[in-house]
């Protein structure tokens, strides 16, 4: 750290009980040992974290610690936390920078504060739901939904997909607006108060290559010490959650492929295996409602795709379902915040309605595939519309700032003995 | 023992349970005022914990030599009873009248041993000498210490296999009785004082200080032991595992201290016995290296003098922060210590010889039931001054963690309380 | 009364395979005439005891000497001396047997010499006279603190008289001025009301206790048991009888007009810690700014401000941590939007005290961080800024605060307030600093002035608590010198020796060395400059017979001439046997132990020395070097404690004093034409066992190396 500089310091009382409050409650305890900083197995040798982060806290420094790319290398394996001889958590404190940063960096400012508090952030399910009872309401399917020639259920009929889309696709196109906005403020944070080390010799490109590929193995989070388990349960979170992504557009792909009918094949009603796994015609009938049985020639196409969905939700479920458990085991060294809860909620239930959902139609359950249905896509928005928000903004900003730390080699080389000492005295 | 009358009356009379120094200095001052005197002391031997210093902070003068006036104060005073291998059994009774259960463990040496040593020459077995912490041996008879008062030999039953006499046999004074039996005695005293003193914390239950029986990390009072010129290696600073010469030194402040998973407290005495302690290594080896790993330096009042000399040594480095992660080189056996140094922001190795952790001082009374002493501990261990009742006091670190002459300033205010409930009575 | 002389030698623990001790029987009745000798092969045994004992009833023996084991053990079985029997000790076990090879003829002669100088120091030695002086029991205090109040409070209690003297117009000291007062029980870590008054309470109407306000001492002479005090109270002077002090005069805030590089004095708004006690405790809590009165939403507190600092303070007044983490409370209590940042270069808060610093951290609006204060400037606003270098938050940083606290530490006060009419001054002897802490780790009570003890910040930096466990140590050890000395016996570190010094005025020169030299100062002069014995202040450790050119002083059982006999009664065998023989005068309780110790590990020593126990080497007459010298000793060893800055002599100054009194010695070995090399004065501790052999074994061969000493045989 540079002696150089004389920085004017005021602390942020506001700031440091909003951290309090936001799940470090223990964060007045540290007395700067630095324990935590020397038993975590993400922190480098140049800039080691989180007693730093500890003290800037407790000092109420809200621009060090907001615009600190340690803040997102830390993945809460908790062995700080472990060893911390004043029970102090540094890695709640990680934990709520974090969240406060969401909060920070939101455009617009309102929804961030929206999003602090758990409460306030249920409050916006209001949105979808009232956007999609107006859908139904229009497309008069509260009083009667028509069936498929087959008499089975078709959701199309429930409420169109081209309504859906109309709805979402620009809700999404604004999400992406928002969040790329915050990481423009964000990364020009962290070039202000990380400032590159003067040796770093490394492209935006290959850095952007090596956390891509960091985050698909989850290398980082893999070198958790005391809390190893809850690395795989999140990599088939991520892994879950990009599956179904991918199967959402194979399905989006074939739909508005059939409709420019690029798509010509003979028909036949789905009977093998390979059918139900498949998207089919069964699938364009459910989504273009009576359309397809039109095209007698119409066969499945993008074979096992639906498999891959159900492998992608299996994966985002269990692992989900993992997260949680592991949450609750380690409660004595994580503090879980309601905020916390309220997300991984939201998330598991998008993906149980979600799988359930064609289950429940193939079984021509109306009763509960049409409310099922219906809550599915309510969340479905909510993920999709309020990620900058929601703490599923954490893979933007984290994938930013780990792009920046290698970008700008924070990973200094080890010290040696003389030289610290030196340093010391 | 002591007093050729044989069993003492006890009437009116002050026990002091624990022959440390403190407990030797309420006795003797009391006795010198004019009052009898019991001294109950679980070892073969008086003197306590500083027997195995070598040296004092901070006028690095021998305990030994405080000891031998002790001592020579006992001998000369017909007013102080002692009774080594005893321990209280229980206690009952109020101020001025109570009675003291006492069991005493066979030492199955008697008081016409002259400390020949001729048994020691016979003595087949061995056994770990616990006086040096098992870092050598003794045979299972055997004389604690050079200056072990009173000047008895003393069998380890759990070693001394039975019928071999051989020691019986050699023993031309008829002093050892392999058939002793353990008794009891209940005193009847006036006023009972606590000086039941401390043990080194385990410092093996900080599994990051990797401290093992095999390893080249010793705690502070075994490094007294090995300095001492009747320690293991003869007062040669060398370490354990291959004898080698010990000339870079890492001492681990806090290790167990100020922690609120093994001592929330501070040991008071670490700091100064580390800093002692180096200048044993800077004196017998001119080329030694020391770096001293802090969170805080804590040498109040008079004892600054002699860390502001220690810090004129530019072979001493002092690094502000703790030492949290240590590991062994295989090959050469030598440690890698870890920690962040929280002024420079960088992460600090160095590679070291030997490993000294500054371990604390846990009361001799933690974990043990005290209901039957007729007092209470604090959650610490120890029975702070407002627990004190009429009649039964604490005295020296079984009140508080503090250093010697502060042990020895309360030990003789204590006796003057002593003094006073008996007077009152 | 006559003395008989009865001898007892043990051959047990392998002596009499070392030694033939029959040959030492016949050597005791031949040389020394000595009606009843006996010996026996377990002498410490009940039936050697009964032995003796007989003897005693029987044959009327009233001198025993014993060679045996070393004096240190076996005390309590041997314990025949008495008010009218002598017992000595020869150490032929640690000293012959353990460290020589046995059947040898050097052993045989060193083991004779010991039983020699054995009969030589019974038959030299009387029977010491209990002097016990009509006592008076009572004590004075001096200072009307914490300290002083417990003192007062815990010795009355005990039943004695006590007299309690205050300079000021009221008892209670600095604790009166606190506003809240540090945690003094588990868990410590509550700030507690100052219980202070109630100690006055208790003093006040203590029927034991007479308080004097506005009182200082005027004269203090006298002795421990009967000192004469000259107090003046409110005008008027008294004289009044003690018989023993407490001092407890306390400290002063270190002059923080010092600290102007702290802004202190330059700018309104930087203050001490005191100032703000006494804000705090004058307004209940309300902390304004000096400059305007407004009440401050922040406050810097700079810690060791004068202290641990070679400029200022060098020692660490131990209590500015925990008040500062005090003081931030007050400021967070009067206003939870408050700010109190704490700039430390240690925490400093020991023991459990840890506790209160867990506590006073958990709240948000108190900002901690180790650093050192850099410049410190005022702003227009009177605000002030200071910079704080190397801080735990990266670098160096600034803060711009309302109030600027200087942690400012503890000063003693002087140590005169007893006006001691004394031979070596009327102050009470400091260490460093004016601290009147004694040197001594196992001996914290230790002190030059028998029978006066200060207590509290007076001897050592220390909290409130820690100043009333003191205090009440402080009470007990006055207590305990008027009970010792009512019983005719010295204090410490001889406690229980009733020897005093007798001095033959027929002879005495009145050189004042022994006034002048004496560590206790006690011995005054009369009109011709000769020393007057205080018996009460005596520590019995012969410095005063050391240092007397005439040999004027004596103990009864401790003389000139009795050492100086024993050293004439060694065997000097001529020249060409070449046998040298040299004489090692050991303080008994270092140097001599640790040649026990070397015993007890059968190291081998030079058989050519003998050694000879000394209450302290400060009682080493060099009249005696001259005996040894032109008795054809080859050469002398002084072993003693370490000297200097870290002394461990329990005497004070004895080790160094023979150091000094070495130059004389090397005068007299010039003026007998002999080798400076001669004598020595060699510095052992206890732990320095192990290298004794080699110490003494160095000088034998110096001494060898030398021409024997031209005067053997003469």
């Amino acid at each position: 750290m540079s002696n150089t500089f004389l920085t004017e310091i005021e602390p942020n009382l506001g700031f440091v009980r909003d951290l309090l409050e936001g799940g470090a409650a223990s964060l007045e305890s540290c007395y700067q040992c630095a324990t935590c900083s020397t038993v975590c197995p993400l922190s480098s040798d140049g800039n080691p974290f989180p007693r730093k982060e500890m003290i800037w806290a407790q000092w109420g420094q809200m621009d060090k610690l907001i615009n600190n790319p340690d803040v997102w290398l830390c993945h809460q394996c908790n062995d700080c936390v472990t060893y911390c001889p004043r029970d102090a958590k540094p890695g709640d404190l990680m934990a709520a920078v974090r969240k406060f940063s969401f909060g920070h960096f939101a455009t617009p400012g309102f929804m961030g504060k929206i999003f602090q508090k758990a409460i306030t952030q249920l409050y916006l399910l209001a949105v979808p739901v009232i956007i999609l009872f107006l859908a139904l309401i229009f497309n008069n399917s509260l009083t009667n939904v028509p069936r498929g020639v087959n008499g089975e259920i078709v959701f199309d009929f429930f409420i169109p997909t081209i309504t859906i889309d109309l709805i979402f696709i620009p809700f999404a196109l604004f999400a992406v607006f928002a969040i790329v906005l915050s990481l423009r403020r964000f990364w020009g944070g962290l070039k202000e108060h990380a400032p590159p080390a003067k040796d770093s010799k490394k492209s935006i490109v290959s850095s952007i290559i090596k956390t891509v590929m960091d985050i698909a193995f989850h290398t980082r989070f893999k070198k958790c010490g005391t809390n190893k388990d809850r690395s795989i349960a999140h990599a088939m979170v991520l892994w879950g959650f990009v599956g179904l992504f991918i199967t959402t557009n194979i399905g989006f792909v074939y739909i508005y492929g059939y409709l420019v009918g690029i798509l010509d094949q003979p028909y036949a009603p789905p009977s093998t295996l390979l059918d139900t796994l498949s998207f089919s015609v069964a699938d364009a009938n459910n989504a273009m409602g009576g359309l397809a049985s039109h095209h007698p020639q119409l066969h499945y196409t993008a074979p096992y795709a639906k498999l891959f969905g159900y492998f992608s939700a299996f994966l985002f479920i269990v692992g989900g379902i993992n997260l949680m458990i592991n949450r609750m085991k380690t409660k004595l060294k994580t503090t879980n915040t309601t905020y916390d809860w309220v997300f991984m909620m939201m998330l598991l239930l998008t993906g149980l309605t979600g799988a359930i959902s064609p289950w429940l139609r193939g079984h021509q359950w109306a009763a509960l595939a049409y409310p099922n249905y219906f809550i599915h896509l309510v969340f479905v928005f909510y993920i999709i519309a309020y990620l900058p928000y929601s703490k599923l903004a954490h893979m933007a900003y984290r994938f930013t700032a780990m792009v920046y730390s290698t970008y700008t080699g924070r990973d200094a080389e080890i010290i040696l003995s003389e030289e610290a000492s030196n340093k010391a005295a | 023992m002591s007093n050729p009358s044989g069993l003492p009356s006890g009437n009116k009379s002050i026990l002091v349970v624990g022959g440390g120094l403190s407990g030797m200095t309420s006795a003797i001052e009391a006795a010198e005022v004019g009052y009898e005197t019991y001294i109950i002391e679980k070892q073969a031997y008086l003197g306590g914990r500083v027997a195995q210093l070598n040296q004092y902070f901070p006028k690095l003068c021998p305990p030994y030599c405080g000891l031998e006036i002790n001592f020579r104060r006992i001998k000369t005073n017909p007013r102080i009873h002692y009774f080594t291998l005893s321990e209280v059994e229980s206690v009952s009774g109020e101020a001025g009248n109570f009675d003291v259960k006492i069991k005493r463990t066979p030492r199955y040496v008697n008081d016409k041993c002259t400390a020949c040593n001729d048994c020691v020459e016979v003595c087949p077995e061995e056994r770990p000498n616990d006086f040096n912490f098992g870092m050598n041996k003794t045979k299972a008879i055997y004389l604690p210490h050079e200056m072990a008062f009173p000047m008895k030999y003393v069998i380890d039953s759990k070693y001394c296999k039975d019928n071999c006499s051989a020691c019986v046999t050699a023993c031309k004074y008829d002093a050892i009785e392999p058939d002793m039996k353990a008794k009891e005695m209940t005193l009847n005293v006036a006023s009972i004082i606590y000086s039941t003193g401390w043990k080194p914390y385990d410092a093996t239950k900080m599994d990051n200080l990797g401290m093992t029986p095999h390893n080249n990390i010793i705690s502070n009072i075994m490094m007294e032991r090995i300095a001492a010129p009747n320690g293991p290696t003869r007062g040669k600073l060398i370490r354990p595992t291959d004898q080698k010469e010990a000339k870079t030194i890492v001492f681990v402040q806090c290790a167990g201290s100020r922690d609120e998973s093994h001592l929330p407290y501070c040991s008071s005495i670490c700091c100064m016995a580390s800093l002692k302690q180096t200048t044993y290594f800077r004196k017998q080896y001119p080329d030694s290296k020391i770096y001293i790993f802090y969170i805080d330096l804590r040498t109040p009042g008079k004892y600054e003098k002699f860390l502001s000399n220690v810090r004129k040594d530019e072979n001493v480095v002092f690094i502000k922060g703790k030492v949290a992660k240590i590991t062994e080189d295989p090959k050469t056996q030598n440690l890698i210590v870890e920690a962040e140094n929280a002024i420079t922001f960088q992460k600090v190795k160095v590679e070291a010889d030997l490993v000294v952790l500054a371990s604390g001082m846990e009361s001799s009374l933690s974990g043990n039931g005290l209901s039957n002493l007729g007092i209470e501990a604090n959650p610490e261990g120890f029975i702070s001054p407002e627990l004190q009742k009429d009649g039964i006091f604490s005295a020296g670190v079984a009140k508080a963690p503090v250093d010697v002459t502060t042990s020895i300033q309360d030990a003789t205010g204590v006796a003057l309380k002593a003094i006073q409930s008996m007077r009152r009575s | 009364m006559e003395k008989k002389q009865g001898v007892y030698i043990c051959s047990g623990c392998g002596i009499g395979d070392s030694l033939d001790t029959e040959k030492m029987v016949n050597l005791a009745k031949e040389e020394f005439k000595v009606p009843v000798c006996k010996s026996h092969s377990f002498l410490c045994g009940e039936e050697g005891v009964k032995l003796i004992k007989d003897d005693m009833s029987s044959e009327g023996i009233n001198t025993i000497t014993i060679a045996a084991c070393s004096p240190r053990v076996n005390t309590e079985i041997f314990n025949f001396a008495s008010s009218d029997v002598i017992l000595e000790r020869a150490n032929i076990r640690e000293h012959v047997t353990w460290v020589q090879p046995p059947k040898d003829e050097n052993t045989q002669m060193l083991g004779e010499d010991y039983l020699r100088m054995g009969i030589i120091r019974a038959s030299k030695s009387d029977y010491p006279d209990l002097e016990t002086t009509t006592e008076n029991k009572s004590l004075m205090v001096v200072g009307g603190g914490i300290t002083g109040l417990t003192s007062a409070f815990e010795a009355a209690e005990t039943g004695y008289k006590v007299t309690l003297i205050e300079k000021g117009d009221q008892l209670g000291g600095f604790a009166k001025k606190l506003y809240k007062q540090l945690p003094m029980a588990y868990p410590y870590n509550k700030l507690e009301q100052p219980d202070i008054q109630d100690k006055v309470k208790q003093v006040e109407s203590h029927s034991n206790i007479k308080v004097l306000l506005n009182a200082e001492i005027e004269k203090v002479s006298g002795m421990p048991g009967e000192f004469d005090v000259k107090v003046k109270a409110n005008g008027s002077s008294e004289d009044m009888k003690v018989g023993a002090f407490v001092v407890a005069t306390g400290w002063k805030p270190y002059d923080a007009n010092k600290l102007d590089h702290l802004g202190y004095g330059k700018y309104s708004n930087v203050i001490t810690n005191v100032q703000l006690e006494e804000m705090a405790s004058k307004s209940n809590g309300k902390i304004t700014r000096p400059s305007d009165g407004k009440e401050v939403k922040s406050v810097a507190f700079i810690q060791c401000a004068g202290s641990r600092d070679e400029n200022h303070l060098p020692y660490c007044s131990s209590v500015c941590c925990m008040t500062s983490l005090k003081h931030a409370s007050y400021v967070r209590e009067m206003d939870s939007d408050a700010k109190a940042y704490i700039i430390y270069q240690d925490m400093i808060t020991p023991a459990q005290h840890e506790n209160l610093y867990k506590e006073v951290q958990k709240d948000e609006g108190i900002f901690l961080t180790k650093g050192d204060p850099g410049a410190i400037t005022e702003n227009s606003d009177k605000s002030i800024t200071l910079e704080v270098k190397d801080s735990l938050l990266g670098g160096d940083i600034k803060l711009k605060v309302d109030l600027l606290v200087l942690a400012t530490g503890m000063v003693p006060n002087s140590p005169d307030a007893l006006k001691l009419d004394y031979r070596q001054g009327d102050e009470l002897p400091t260490l460093n600093w004016g601290f009147t802490d004694s040197h001594y780790i196992c001996f914290p009570y230790e002190t030059q002035r028998t029978g006066i003890y200060t207590a509290g910040v007076t001897r050592q930096p220390m909290t409130m608590g820690q100043s009333a466990q003191d205090a009440t140590g402080a009470a007990l050890k006055a207590i305990q010198t008027l009970e010792m000395k009512g019983r005719g016996e010295t204090v410490h570190p001889r406690s229980g020796d009733s020897s005093l010094p007798i001095i033959n005025y027929n002879i005495c020169t009145s050189c004042k060395r022994c006034t002048e030299e004496c560590p206790f100062s006690a011995l005054e002069e009369n009109e011709q400059g000769g020393p007057i014995a205080n018996p009460n202040r005596c520590r019995s450790c012969g410095i005063c017979f050391g240092a007397c050119p005439v040999r004027a002083i004596n103990f009864k059982n401790y003389s000139m001439d009795m050492i100086a006999s024993m050293i004439k009664g060694i065997e000097v065998p001529d020249e060409e046997e070449e046998k040298p023989r040299i004489v090692a005068l050991f303080c008994e309780n270092d140097a001599y132990p640790a040649l026990d110790i070397a015993g007890i590990n059968r190291l081998k020593i030079n058989p050519y020395v003998r050694v000879i126990p000394v209450r302290c080497l400060g009682s080493v007459n060099v009249s005696w070097i001259n005996d040894a010298l032109n008795s054809g000793i080859d050469g002398i060893l002084l072993g003693g404690c370490r000297y200097g800055e870290d002394y461990q002599c329990h005497f004070i100054t004895g080790s160094e004093l023979a150091s000094k009194r070495m130059v004389n010695v090397k005068e007299t070995l010039k003026s007998m034409m002999l080798e400076e090399e001669r004598v020595q004065q060699v510095e052992v501790t206890l732990n320095d066992y192990d290298k004794i052999p080699q110490i003494i074994n160095d000088f034998a061969e110096t001494v060898t190396a030398l021409e024997p000493n031209p005067f053997k045989g003469f």
